[in-house]
């Protein structure tokens, strides 16, 4: 049925405006196409094309066999049954008939049957914008014929004139149907009739129940539920959402009394019964009843989302919660959040006592504005699996996180020092200190929690207030059997409250290991989790070197002055013959402006003997620039050892030194006092990565090329992280920002690290937001974890769970003297299908190919009202079934974009918005690095107004020297563009743009 | 954005304020005027969806006053001006208010009631509901009201008569044309300069009102449907498939506001004045109320210390 035109679509990223669960499928109306992924693992399955242009609206699932199932998708006034085979891959999809309705359809549900679904066919009544019954049947009963049948379409009710935003459908029995419906004047209709056999006279017993003003604005939700209380007595409550911003429940529980309604005192006014629905066929004539003009009881009302409220939805109680009191209520908003409710209905007679309604979960995966489209799933022990689908054409599957009934999230448990103290066995202190000078102490002064650091996958140190060291290990309550296996005497499990142990939160297993006086009330703590060592500085310049796999510790150095930094990094693992057990701990002194360099081995001994596990190879000595107060610090071996380090006012710098002068004995004074300047940022550099270049390039083209080239990935407290490609030249480096973003929380970006995806920029950062700390993902572009500590002036420690497949970590932190511990193990909301902006897209611009680069896939860039830019890798590749997906994010614009324009050779990318921006990006394309598109901004065009409030509508650029595509430009070259543009107060201004392009071969 | 910025980015807000417009959108019927010369010879007229009342306001000084202020003045020569909405508005010289819904057949007889028998010279409607971003939703909801002010247009447009309706352009914009072209003969969509080119809004002037021989204002929906499909039923895939092709409708689109006219997308600097500051003016009619009203004000009150939200009343 579908005509061939010129142009048909060939990739689409539309608003999600469909969404159903379908076995182990998600069926998800994207635009005109019906979209199916596995819902297991996400995949993509299948794209069908349902209709031409009419947006899909709605999903149903009509029929089911085992060998196949009976969809009806439909949009606006369009019906059309979609027939699924089952086989053992992936399920065939073919497209039947469609029928067109007279009005567009809001809802339609299948009739039930006494055996369940029917075997296969259609027997399904559908609701009206204008609050219309229509019966939609198609009879044939073997799945092939059923897709050359037409849908019999019989229209019930007669439409009304009033609109209607929302209508919902439920079946009393195999022939009464419940409607309500919802108008754009923000009144709610409820009224029942009964529907006979097609063949029949359509519908009669039709009653008008209720008819009121339900909210101040229009009614963009319904939701009916039945509760079936102690005493066999049910109720039905209707919940509804407005742009009023409220979620209101009300109980029309005598709308089930069948038969004419009793209460007639009010006499409905002439009006509106004129504009009731009425059934079609003569014959039965008017069987309206007058009945209630009065409203239902309002039994909750609630304020809920910011913004408008598109839908509300009762999930049915699971069934292995028994006498349950309550109900569970979603709604999904404008402002794209999923909030879960719960309604207390524990009085009998509620009308007295207004139940609570209270929200117990929210969350969002989606950006932009507006979730369209939901499905929910119940996944037992009172647990939903939601998906949304978004304005941004993202698809988010969330897990709500509480199980029914609990009223905190289980994932977080609090632990003060006094759980501490009173759980550690006596034996368990394995130095020489006696258990009872920690009770002594105890009686003095409250001892608290100071320091933390990973010295293992779930194993901490911790330093108290008091010196006391510490080990604990954190387990999952799921791993709970395995910890009280390994528990014995020495390191029993603890649970918060032994009395009445709670599975659900984290366990520790506590450890004494020492008692330092000299890192009493002041200590410095870092912890190598992959090598299993931290190290300790005391006031007095002491550094303590701790070993978990003998649980030792011992003194490493002593420094003159108190120690004031500790940061430990093991070298980058390109170069084979360097010891994996090397560790390198860089530690600052107050008020020196010398760092030392320690090298430390890890060594492997029996438990039983005396000599210290590890070994102290070298000792050099750095001379940093003044004012230069370390914060991150990064060794790497390229040929030389090279030592970066970052300031807390944001520089870089790099040290280096040749392998044959660490020949050199311990105690020779290595002063390294040059360095060379890296990069900079605008605030503390928190955390470094390196990655050289690949092996095989060393040994490729670039045999000619001495220099050694690699990347080193930054992040500051500056909202941004950057991306630098080093190039060594002997002694010698040079250093060309390529990458810089800045992320959408912060300004703490506090570190970062790789997924296990780490070829296609699988980069993830930490950091604080406010009051939350924060994981976020530049891959999918979404926040993995999100969590209220109080903020960045918190003690804290965090562990990515670096080499799992799906996100996780555990965060720690000090709040009201109490150690909490946040152990996630997946973030809540997961990407089935990634979207785009979720704004208007106003520009769109594909990359011109340059003539280096030889790649199966073409840039294109686009712009939206959402003031971001994103970069989107399309593949040429016509067997991929998604062909375009976002590589980069640039989130530098305050102002919606207006245009965009690539330079001819691609290697600009120009763009502009409202408030004179006017932005100049480098874009470069790497193939083994952290990113997999390099930005820059480098350029911002001065405004040239007074005051910077016009919008730049359009421009043009003009390449002043160009160089021909096919020849490389030659190292010196500038770039010189010319900068056309035309402002909103229709001026048309021409500007000039030069830029030095220091570095061209990428 | 600041009253100020939005002064200088809108120069009809700002223009509108300054005349004492209660919204920009008066300089829409004003330029609609300018091209169509609709007032002529307009006696009676009816204001569809009226609030907050700018373009009852372009009636009144179009029609009433100079009526009024002329020297051979007779109260029979008064032009009448009804506006109706379901929101009360500030009152209006010369405009009869009434409040009531525009899809019920009541207020027709009302309307009807005050012309004293007579029917309307001309009816405008500037309603609009509240977009909510799904294109093809914000198209159906407009073309539902545009409907329903073609069902109020049957009961009390005199023969001959204008019709004037806002339209949003979207794939169903010639559907909408067939169905006006039944009943009027000169069907045109006029985008006003002072209408953002960047907004999908468009004016459908209907001119010369002649419905069909033996026309029931009953049948209209019923007529109009048959619109929906001409080509017979075959219309199963998308709405716009019939209109592909050759039998494509032309759809006459006119911009009107002459070049001398002020760009509604562009910024212009704020005047000059003497002591060198100009003074944004408020708005002459604050927005009316609308239905999120509570909560903005609950959320103010919760700025100001009132934390627990849930708690505090819903019912006023």
């Amino acid at each position: 049925m579908l005509q061939d035109s010129a142009a048909r679509y060939e990739h689409l990223l539309a608003p999600i405006t469909a969404l159903c669960f379908a076995s182990n499928l998600i069926l998800a109306g994207e635009g005109p196409f019906l979209k199916v992924f596995n819902k297991q693992n996400y995949s993509f399955l299948k794209k069908l094309a349902i209709f031409r242009s009419q947006a899909i609206h709605g999903i149903i699932v009509a029929g089911e066999t085992d060998v196949a199932a009976t969809l009806l998708v439909y949009g606006g006034p369009y019906v059309c049954i979609v027939v699924a085979e089952k086989t053992e891959n992936k399920p065939i999809f073919r497209r039947g008939p469609v029928t067109k309705c007279s009005d567009r359809v809001l809802e339609i549900v299948c009739r039930p049957s006494e055996t369940g679904f029917l075997a296969s066919g259609v027997d399904a009544i559908a609701i009206t914008a204008h609050n219309a019954l229509v019966g939609l049947t198609s009879r044939q009963l073997s799945g092939n014929v059923l897709l050359e049948s037409d849908i019999q379409q019989q229209v019930l009710t007669a439409a009304t004139r009033c609109m209607l935003y929302t209508a919902t459908l439920k079946w009393l029995t195999s022939e009464e149907v419940m409607i309500v419906a919802g108008t754009a004047l923000g009144e709610i209709m409820v009224w029942t009739c009964r529907y006979h056999a097609v063949s029949q006279n359509g519908v009669d017993n039709l009653n008008i129940h209720y008819f009121f003003p339900a909210h101040d604005g229009s009614v963009f939700g319904l939701d009916v539920f039945f509760h079936t209380a102690e005493r066999d007595s049910c109720r039905a409550l209707v919940a509804s959402c407005s742009d009023d911003r409220t979620i209101r429940i009300w109980d029309v529980t005598p709308a089930l009394a069948s038969g004419p309604a009793t209460n007639v005192e009010d006499k409905i006014s002439d009006s509106v019964l004129a504009d009731a629905p009425k059934p079609v066929s003569a014959g039965q004539g008017m069987s309206v009843q007058k009945s209630f003009k009065i409203a239902p009881f309002c039994i909750a009302k609630t304020w809920a989302h910011s913004s408008r409220i598109w839908h509300v939805r009762f999930v049915s109680r699971p069934s292995d919660i028994p006498n349950s009191s309550s109900a569970t209520i979603f709604s999904f908003g404008e402002d794209t959040e999923c909030q879960m409710w719960t309604l207390a209905l524990h009085h009998d007679n509620f009308h007295e006592s207004s139940p609570a309604m209270t929200r117990i979960d929210a969350f969002s995966g989606h950006v932009g504005k507006n979730i369209w489209s939901f499905a929910i799933a119940a996944e037992g022990s009172g647990t939903y699996s939601v998906a949304t689908g978004g304005a941004d054409g993202c698809i988010v599957i969330a897990t709500s996180a509480n199980p029914v009934g609990s009223e905190t999230s289980s994932l977080i448990s609090a632990w003060t020092i006094e759980d501490f103290m009173q759980t550690m066995p006596t034996t368990s202190l394995r130095n020489e200190e006696p258990r009872q000078l920690l009770a002594i102490q105890n009686k003095k002064q409250k001892d608290g929690f100071k320091s933390y650091g990973f010295v293992g996958q779930g194993k901490l140190l911790l330093i108290t207030q008091r010196g006391a060291v510490i080990r604990v290990e954190v387990s999952h309550p799921q791993c709970s059997s395995i910890v009280s296996h390994a528990s014995d005497v020495e390191s029993p499990a603890i649970t918060n409250d032994e009395t009445q142990p709670d599975l659900s939160r984290s366990r520790l297993m506590i450890e004494s290991i020492s008692n330092e006086p000299e890192v009493a009330s002041y200590a410095i703590l870092t912890g190598n989790d992959e090598l299993g060592m931290a190290f300790i500085g005391g006031a007095d310049g002491q550094i303590f070197v701790y070993n978990d796999q003998s649980r030792s510790l011992g003194r490493l150095a002593k420094l003159d002055g108190k120690v004031n930094g500790l940061f430990s990094c093991r070298p980058s693992n390109n170069d084979k013959s360097s010891s994996h057990n090397n560790l390198f701990l860089l530690a600052t002194e107050m008020g020196s402006q010398t760092a030392t360099l320690l090298i430390v081995s890890k060594t492997y001994k029996p438990t039983n003997d005396l000599s210290p596990p590890y070994r102290l190879d070298k000792k050099i000595w750095l001379g940093a620039p003044s004012n230069f107060i370390v914060t991150s610090f990064l060794v790497t071996k390229l040929g030389r050892w090279n030592i970066f380090l970052g300031s807390r006012d944001g520089r870089i710098i790099r040290y280096h030194w040749n392998d044959h002068e660490s020949e050199e004995e311990i105690d020779t004074k290595l002063m390294l006092s040059t360095f060379h300047d890296v990069g900079y940022h605008s605030d503390a550099v928190t955390s470094m990565l390196w990655r050289s270049k690949p092996q095989s390039e060393e040994k490729g083209v670039n045999d000619h090329d001495k220099s050694n080239f690699g990347f080193l990935l930054t992040t500051a407290r500056d909202f941004t992280y950057s991306m630098h490609k080093v190039v060594f030249n002997d002694a010698d480096l040079t250093s060309v920002q390529v990458h810089s973003t800045t992320l959408p929380f912060g300004p703490n970006i506090e570190g970062v690290y790789e997924g296990k995806n780490s070829s296609s920029g699988d980069l993830k950062f930490f950091g604080f937001h406010s009051k939350n700390f924060v994981e976020f993902s530049e891959q999918s572009f979404t926040e993995l974890m999100k969590i209220e500590c109080g903020g960045a002036h918190r003690v804290w420690a965090y562990q990515p769970k670096r080499h799992h497949d799906v996100p996780g970590g555990l965060f720690l932190w000090t709040k009201a003297s109490k150690l909490e511990i946040f152990d996630y193990s997946e973030p809540q909301c997961q990407i089935v299908k990634a979207g785009g902006h979720g704004r208007e897209i106003k520009a769109c611009m594909l990359r011109p190919e340059p003539y280096q680069e030889n790649c199966s896939s073409r840039i294109l860039a686009t712009g939206a009202e959402d003031t971001d830019i994103r970069l989107f890798t399309y593949s040429e590749d016509s067997s991929l079934e998604i062909k375009a997906e976002c590589v980069s994010v640039l989130r530098k614009h305050n102002t919606g974009i207006q245009s965009l324009q690539w330079s001819d050779d691609g290697r600009y990318l120009f763009s502009c918005g409202g408030c004179e921006e006017f932005f100049v990006w480098r874009i470069r394309r790497f193939s083994d690095s952290f990113v997999r598109i390099g930005v820059v901004c480098e350029a911002i065009l001065p405004p040239s107004s007074e005051l910077a409030d016009l919008r730049i509508m359009s421009f043009s650029v003009l390449h002043s020297n160009q160089q021909s595509r096919e020849s490389p430009p030659s190292q010196s070259e500038e770039d010189m563009f010319e900068i056309f543009m035309v402002f909103s107060d229709s001026t048309m201004r021409v500007s000039d743009q030069k830029s030095t392009s220091s570095e061209t071969n990428d | 954005m600041g009253k100020a910025s939005r002064d200088k980015r809108d120069i009809y807000y700002r223009k509108a304020k300054e005349e004492g417009w209660r919204a920009r959108s008066a300089f829409k019927l004003l330029q609609i005027d300018e091209e169509f010369n609709i007032f002529e010879g307009v006696k009676r007229v009816v204001d569809l969806c009226a609030a907050p009342g700018s373009w009852s306001q372009v009636l009144s000084r179009q029609l009433y006053l100079p009526a009024k202020l002329s020297p051979d003045l007779r109260d029979s020569d008064l032009p009448l001006i009804v506006a109706i909405d379901l929101q009360p508005m500030a009152p209006i010289e010369g405009v009869i208010q009434v409040q009531g819904d525009i899809t019920n057949a009541r207020t027709a007889e009302v309307v009807i009631r005050h012309f004293d028998g007579c029917k309307a010279d001309l009816v405008v409607c500037d309603g609009a509901p509240d977009v909510t971003g799904l294109h093809d939703m914000d198209e159906f909801v407009q073309s539902q009201l545009i409907l329903a002010g073609l069902t109020i247009v049957t009961h009390v447009l005199r023969e001959g008569g204008k019709f004037i309706a806002k339209i949003f352009r979207g794939k169903d914009t010639s559907l909408l044309y067939c169905q006006l072209k039944l009943f009027f003969p000169l069907v045109t969509f006029a985008k006003p300069k002072s209408s953002r080119n960047s907004s999908i809004e468009a004016f459908a002037v209907c001119e010369n009102y002649s419905p069909p021989a033996g026309f029931n204002p009953k049948d209209l929906h019923r007529l109009l449907e048959m619109v929906g499909s001409p080509s017979g039923g075959d219309d199963l895939d998308c709405s716009s498939g019939w209109l592909e092709g050759p039998n494509k409708v032309y759809i006459p689109f006119l911009a009107c506001g002459d070049l001398s006219g002020y760009d509604s997308d562009r910024s212009y600097p704020l005047p000059k004045v003497a002591d060198g500051i100009y003074k944004s003016l408020d708005p002459v009619q604050p927005p009316i109320a609308p239905p999120y009203k509570r909560a903005l004000e609950l959320k103010k009150a919760s700025s100001h210390g009132i934390q627990e939200l849930e708690k505090l009343s819903l019912d006023s």
